[in-house]
């Protein structure tokens, strides 16, 4: 279930806190757990494999936790079976039928479509039971012994598609105990309507203007309207996963979880070294966790960190999607990491105005390689943003970018603003002008369920030829 | 395992019972023709959607490595393009010739170069709204289809609509169409009217799709085709340049299975007016 859809917000959120605040506490993990698993289960309809698939994953987890602890002896080898199961499941799902399809270039034999379906939510709660298994391992957790309050760490349904990714340790205490209180619940509610209303009023609509470049052909396209399009895709991606990931944490506070940050405005930054740590935070910390570390991070030497770093940045960019432009992305990505550590050193952390002309060239161009999974498609499309480089022939609307501009100036007003600091430190400045606070949340709302009313943001529905 | 646990192991035995015998009862639904499989992934994690159009992509691409049509037909209409760059007597001018008609029309106006040609046109037009709508048009201004005919007369008059009418009862859109004709022909008595036959979409779009599918696009275009008489009015079916050789639009030639990517308008434009050209010139 999209949290972005009416049936989550007005008939699944009302029903479940109705339910989930009127039992006596004792009683709320219980149906936290319910109401996660009719989530999974709506969410996973026609493939019911899936739902399957997920809870043996949650016991595997919870076993290899306590078999861990039980025997300290074979604790090694415990772990070892658990992150294999795991990457074992995550492979084929998210890889197999790629690495099929490419090898069918080759071998006839091969030649054959899987049509996999990646069941949805597996990259977090995996990932989330990798971490859990780890910490076990090193002592940094006691395993959990009670089952209840594991499946509801993995599964409680805020974070459970699309994160944050939150580890144990981070929810283990409200896992036992949590105190509802009015206060955090309204505020809860406000973080949530804020995430939904950028993600409604903002990235869905801003992503029509990157899916007409698609449309149109990319050879088609004016330089500008290329540099508008991906701009676009920019803001789309970024107030899409962050408004998501602000969902997440205001319905955890709702339930009495302090879920991790995952977004710390990252379009702020002066370095990629710097946006990294600012966008999806919690994935970087995974990364950097159970990865990056017990590789030896950067403490054995400058070779071993430009290793452990590769290995990192490849694992992310394969994280995100199987194909060619994913490793690209992530090779991209180390490449300028590695620049950056090693010879631009804190440069642009001094000239923070260079820094920002740099990212802002950055950050498009990165998501560019994201975003275009035909590689040679990627080809065309540089080429128009850097006309100087390639062919210019083509045929484009010579006043297209004048066109889309009268339609997004508004979105892009409002991206540039909310990638901002500014617009947060206002709403802080106004936190207790309690009539304002609802007046705008308010607007947001009923903006934001007008338009999932109208399916502006059903990516189904094309209405209009 | 302690009570609590074992309870709780149960109690997911149970889910996962319920969903596989939820899952059977709508796999018997559904083959009875009760319930129509309407399953949708809605994996509203964009990088998964990533990943699932990358897999979609892979499939396609698949099928026509395997088959090897792509190269063929990319020639073919390479072959068209050019045949239309050397058949220079069949030039045509397109000075005082309006095109009516929604994004398809759009996309001529945007990346066809067709010279002299005005456009009344928007994303979304249909034979419902077309006299109420006011269209911003170069040179002229925000204007309704009823001044710019009283206005200026027009050669030819090129009408291509339907599409967005498609999920509307058939008759009603019959109805409105011969009205529209009617009105055009009214309103511009010495004009030469082509209707356009509305382009196919992709197989996969129309195997899917209930409402805009080529099976429907087909019986609207049959109505349109009717309206020809061969002396003032005339049938035009770009869907000879586009079709794959089951009838629906080139997967190649669009990337969201309904519209042309823009290089293709070009084609199309050449493509009309050389049909233009043919048939008032008695076919040269």
């Amino acid at each position: 279930m999209v949290f972005s859809s009416l049936r989550f917000v007005l008939v699944f959120l009302p029903i479940f806190f109705i339910i989930y605040y009127l039992v006596p506490s004792k009683y709320r993990n219980f149906i936290l757990l319910t109401g996660s698993l009719v989530f999974y289960f709506i969410g996973t309809i026609g493939y019911p494999e899936h739902f399957i698939i997920f809870i043996l994953s949650m016991l595997l987890d919870f076993a290899v936790g306590i078999m861990i602890e039980e025997h300290p002896k074979h604790k090694k080898r415990f772990l070892i079976a658990g992150v294999v199961m795991h990457l074992i499941s995550l492979m084929t799902f998210k890889y197999l039928d790629f690495a099929i399809g490419e090898l069918g270039r080759f071998i006839p034999a091969f030649n054959i479509s899987l049509n996999i379906v990646l069941p949805i939510g597996i990259s977090f709660y995996t990932f989330q039971g990798i971490s859990y298994i780890a910490d076990v391992y090193k002592g940094k957790v006691k395993a959990e012994r009670d089952l209840l309050r594991y499946t509801v760490y993995i599964s409680m349904f805020e974070q459970l598609i699309a994160g944050p990714i939150v580890t144990y340790s981070e929810v283990r205490r409200e896992l036992y105990r949590r105190k509802i209180k009015i206060q955090t619940v309204k505020s809860g509610i406000g973080i949530f309507i804020f995430g939904l209303g950028l993600k409604v009023l903002l990235a869905n609509p801003i992503s029509k203007l990157w899916t007409q470049a698609v449309t149109i052909g990319f050879d088609s396209l004016s330089t500008p309207l290329a540099w508008m399009s991906i701009a676009a895709y920019s803001f789309h991606i970024y107030f899409d996963f962050f408004g998501y990931s602000l969902m997440a944490i205001g319905l955890g506070k709702m339930m009495g979880f302090n879920l991790p940050k995952n977004f710390n405005h990252p379009y702020t930054s002066v370095t990629m070294t710097e946006f990294w740590r600012r966008w999806h935070m919690t994935l970087g910390s995974w990364f950097r966790e159970y990865v990056y570390i017990p590789l030896g991070g950067n403490r054995k030497g400058n070779f071993a960190t430009i290793r452990n770093l590769f290995v990192v940045w490849l694992l992310t960019g394969l994280w995100h999607g199987a194909g060619y432009n994913f490793l690209l992305w992530g090779f991209t990505l180390f490449l300028i990491i590695v620049c950056e550590k090693y010879f631009l050193g804190n440069f642009f952390d001094r000239n923070r105005a260079l820094g920002h002309i740099y990212m802002m060239l950055l950050i498009p161009l990165s998501w560019s390689i994201f975003a275009i999974t035909d590689i040679s498609q990627l080809g065309i499309f540089l080429s128009r943003l850097f006309p100087f480089f390639g062919e210019t022939g083509g045929t484009v609307y010579e006043y297209d970018y004048i066109k889309y501009f009268k339609m997004y100036y508004p979105f892009f007003i409002a991206g540039f603003i909310l990638s901002t600091r500014l617009p947060y430190r206002q709403l802080m400045k106004i936190k207790d002008k309690k009539i304002v606070v609802n007046l705008l949340l308010f607007v947001i709302l009923a903006g934001s369920i007008y338009c999932m009313y109208k399916g502006f943001d059903d990516p189904f529905l094309y209405f209009r030829f | 395992m302690n009570k609590r646990n074992l309870y709780t192991f149960l109690f997911l035995c149970a889910s996962m019972i319920a969903v596989i015998a939820f899952s059977e009862l709508r796999k018997i639904k559904t083959s009875a023709g009760i319930i129509q499989d309407e399953t949708q992934t809605e994996s509203e994690f964009h990088i998964e959607i990533q990943t699932e159009q990358v897999t979609e992509a892979k499939s396609e691409t698949e099928t026509e490595t395997q088959t090897d049509i792509q190269t063929e037909t990319e020639a073919e209409t390479e072959a068209q393009v050019n045949s239309l760059d050397i058949e220079s007597e069949t030039k045509i001018s397109m000075e005082n010739t309006l095109f009516i008609g929604d994004s398809r029309t759009v996309g001529l106006m945007e990346y066809a170069k067709i010279e002299g040609a005005d456009f009344f046109c928007t994303v979304g037009m249909n034979i419902f709204d077309i006299y109420d709508e006011k269209v911003d048009m170069p040179g002229i201004g925000k204007i309704r289809l009823s001044e710019l005919l009283e206005n200026k007369k027009y050669d030819r008059i090129y009408i291509m609509l339907g599409i967005n009418e498609l999920g509307y009862p058939f008759d009603q859109i019959v109805r409105k169409y011969n009205k529209l004709v009617d009105f055009v022909k009214e309103k511009q008595p010495e004009t030469i009217i082509f209707m356009q036959a509305n382009l196919h979409v992709t197989k996969p779009r129309s195997d899917k799709d209930k409402i805009y599918n080529n099976s429907n696009i087909n019986n609207l275009n049959e109505v349109i085709k009717g309206f020809a008489d061969g002396k003032r009015i005339y049938y035009l079916d770009a869907n000879t340049v586009f079709d794959d050789s089951e009838g629906a639009l080139r997967r190649d030639m669009s990337s969201d299975n309904a519209h042309l990517y823009a290089r293709y308008y070009v084609t199309w434009g050449r493509w009309i007016e050389e049909q233009t050209a043919k048939l008032l010139n008695g076919g040269e």
